[in-house]
């Protein structure tokens, strides 16, 4: 089912937790709400369920006015961050109950057919031989397994995860991500999923929604929005980034006075930061490059080794990834040149 | 000359001012040309240029000139050419404001200047104060720290937060009315559909509850109004023993018991026993969003949840309070046998005589009342909690305090009800 949001916002008090939000998500999809926390991802994914009304704006599903109707209505799956299972009702019971007590009397299934649907889907989970257990005699991966399958169960159109993963272990999540992913290949169901760890999104989504204070700061492929950031928050937020402040004056990048030699991108004048990733930064003789700076410390194991530099004009220390063949030692003096950057305007 | 009046004097070129009075040589420095007023005043003579705030581009650059006398004597000119540089934009970003002409400067001036400053700096516009001289720099560097968030309000100082505490009180109490009212309407919905489709109660919940309220409270009851009756009893004996009037010990007892104590007693050990386990169950489901995935699901957690809490309470409160009520007085007579010395007989038949069936009444109506308020109170603050163990906690209290007092008020309303009734 295709999702469309236009103009959402929505107020706590005094504070905006959406403002102007619009996105669009096309069906079959698997879209990932990334942000840092109180950027309005949560309020979003919630205003999608039903689960909280917008001030103003619209949200459509596959053309119909969504909020028009109410949370049950809307056939949403939900899985909560704390699973938000009934603890007083087995693993089947769990998965079966959205099944059992469906309203009018018509649509209820009969018992044979419950068994059965719940019995995939918990298969589907991978959880078939856990039914009889329940909630609290389960791990944090299997209760969030559980939860899934619970949302799966009245088939919804759209199905909606807060921070799925959040409450479990680094391991696990890997784990359960990669899962994730093969059983959205798998049932193609509309999913939105809000996350505020990066590799989580970049990993599993089709597309990354990154959020910032309620605005909608760059949609686009994990790849889009790690290559080409739209904006500074963005590369600050995906992935590593050295930032250096500079100035741009007359069409030239300066440096603490010192005119480099770095493309503007277009940024006319005042106040830039430059970004680049760890890996783009070159480390090579002190004479010929932008930037000079000291070594201050080298370490880390891997291809690459993690080196600690330190700029000679004001001090600040940068983070670079130097080949391992490359010989560096603390206190050498050297040069250091971007390979590939962005240059962003305003101050830090 | 006149002391103490000003004229104003058309000054064509920047010149130097110099003019002899009195035997002296008064003297200003340079003065801009323009308008310039002269004041005579007994001590001397004044002359000063008109403030002014020339602008020039340079390069990329504004250069706004501040020149003459930046004080609060001409805020009115100054205010104005403040107004008009704001008013007409220029493309320059970088500003730079120059107080190098300045001849006097007070605060009024610095502000005004420092004001100019913040107003171009919102605009995206890169403002800054240059030319300061020494002796002005620390007032200007005052003024760049002070804030510009709005003042906060300075009613304490006025002495009125007592009238704001008043005014959110009375707004906080309103609004937990309104839930309630709003909590009372859509339980009577849930029964009323409870009732059309008798396949969407949950009957089991109900049991369940009433099992936990009812059943389970029964020994704790008993044991409480047993004790209350004795001791209203000993009461009495032991003051109406000064006047031989111990008969009517059994009169108060039976009255008191039945109309009112009864009822009250058990109402609060449930306000205090169900009803914040209650609004503790609810409030916890809330935290672990269990609410929400009932909403998600196409369940009314009203239907769900509530409406089995409130019938099992509406249900097993007028039980408890019939034997809560037949434990007090047993508990009365027991005491009037045994330290009022009253033979068994005499208090049963005084009792016959001194209670009629209205008094039974009258207690066991307002108990179903009762229940249906401690019950919807309840489940109101236990859907107010809100994310952290914090709020469970401070909603529970909150739940019990609210449905006590409200219980006592509204035995007050029936009271008042049931003696304009005449019973």
């Amino acid at each position: 089912m295709k999702i469309d949001i236009t103009n959402v916002s929505k107020r706590f008090g005094a504070f905006a937790a959406l403002a102007g939000v619009d996105l669009e998500i096309k069906s079959g999809e698997l879209v990932a709400l990334l942000g840092p926390s109180g950027s309005g991802k949560t309020t979003l994914l919630r205003i999608i369920a039903g689960l909280e009304w917008p001030d103003e704006g619209r949200v459509l599903f596959d053309g119909d006015d969504a909020l028009a109707r109410s949370v049950g209505e809307r056939h949403v799956g939900f899985v909560f961050q704390h699973y938000a299972l009934f603890r007083h009702m087995s693993v089947f019971e769990n998965v079966a109950f959205g099944l059992r007590v469906r309203r009018p009397r018509r649509q209820r299934l009969l018992e044979p057919e419950i068994r059965a649907r719940v019995n995939k889907l918990l298969e589907l989970v991978q959880l078939g031989w856990l039914a009889d257990r329940y909630p609290t005699q389960l791990s944090g991966g299997q209760r969030q397994r559980v939860a899934l399958a619970r949302a799966l169960a009245i088939e919804p159109r759209v199905l909606l995860l807060d921070e799925p993963f959040g409450a479990l272990d680094a391991k696990v999540r890997k784990e359960l991500r990669r899962w994730l992913r093969q059983l959205h290949d798998e049932i193609h169901v509309t999913s939105v999923f809000v996350t505020h760890d990066q590799e989580e999104a970049l990993e599993v989504a089709d597309r990354v929604v990154v959020m910032d204070k309620g605005r909608i700061e760059q949609i686009g492929t994990p790849t889009e929005v790690y290559e080409n950031p739209a904006t500074a928050f963005v590369h600050e937020f995906i992935g590593e980034s050295i930032v250096i402040p500079v100035t741009v004056d007359n069409g030239a990048v300066q440096f603490h006075g010192n005119r480099i030699d770095i493309d503007t991108q277009g940024v006319t004048c005042g106040p830039a930061r430059l970004f680049v990733r760890p890996y783009e930064m070159s480390i090579a003789s002190a004479e010929s490059a932008p930037f000079q700076g000291t070594v201050k410390r080298v370490h880390g194991i891997g291809p690459a080794r993690r080196v600690e530099l330190a700029l000679n004009v004001d001090g600040h220390v940068v983070e670079v990834d130097a080949p391992r063949v490359q010989d560096l030692t603390v206190g050498q003096a050297v040069g250091l040149s971007p390979t590939r950057y962005r240059l962003f305007a305003g101050e830090a | 000359m006149v002391s103490g009046c000003d004229m104003a004097v058309e000054l064509s070129t920047d010149s130097e001012l110099m003019f002899k009075y009195d035997g002296t040589i008064w003297r200003r420095s340079r003065l801009p040309s323009g308008r310039a007023r002269i004041r005579i005043c007994t001590r001397g003579v004044f002359v000063s240029g008109g403030p002014e705030l020339k602008s020039a581009v340079d390069g990329e650059r504004l250069v706004l000139a501040a020149v003459g006398p930046w004080t609060a004597a001409h805020s009115d000119a100054l205010e104005r050419t403040i107004d008009e540089t704001v008013a007409t934009p220029a493309a320059a970003r970088k500003v730079e404001i120059d107080m190098s002409g300045i001849d006097r400067l007070d605060t009024f001036g610095a502000w005004l200047l420092e004001r100019l400053r913040r107003t171009l700096a919102s605009d995206g516009r890169e403002a800054v104060l240059v030319g300061v001289s020494d002796d002005r720099r620390g007032l200007i560097e005052d003024l760049q720290k002070v804030n510009l968030e709005p003042a906060e309000s300075n009613s304490h100082l006025l002495g009125l937060n007592w009238l704001a505490a008043i005014g959110a009180t009375m707004a906080e109490v309103t609004r937990s009315f309104l839930l309630l009212a709003q909590m009372l309407g859509e339980v009577s919905h849930a029964g009323v559909r409870a009732l059309i489709r008798p396949g969407s109660f949950r009957l089991t919940s109900t049991v369940h509850h009433l099992d936990r309220v009812g059943w389970r409270a029964v020994p704790i009851i008993l044991l409480i109004t047993f004790l209350i009756g004795a001791i209203i009893a000993q009461q009495g004996i032991f003051h109406f023993r000064r006047f031989g009037a111990e008969v009517y010990v059994v009169d108060m007892v039976g009255v008191l018991v039945l109309r009112e104590i009864g009822v009250l007693i058990v109402c609060i050990m449930v306000a205090g026993r169900s009803g914040s386990a209650y609004t503790a169950e609810l409030g916890a489901m809330k935290m672990r969003e269990e609410i929400d995935a009932l909403r998600t699901m196409g369940f009314d957690p009203v239907e769900v949840l509530i409406l089995p809490r409130i019938v099992a309470i509406v249900i097993a409160v007028p039980i408890l309070t019939f034997l809560g009520s037949m434990a007090a007085l047993y508990g009365g007579g027991l005491v009037c046998w045994l330290y009022g010395g009253m033979n068994p007989d005499i208090f049963l038949s005084r009792l016959k005589e001194s209670i009629s069936l209205n008094h039974f009444v009258v207690g066991m109506v307002k108990a179903p009342f009762m229940a249906m308020m401690i019950g919807i109170v309840a489940c109101v603050e236990g859907l107010q909690v809100k994310g952290s163990a914090d709020s469970l906690g401070s909603q529970t209290t909150a739940s019990v305090v609210k449905s006590i007092f409200l219980v006592i008020v509204l035995d007050g309303f029936f009271a008042i009800f049931f003696a304009s009734m005449g019973k």
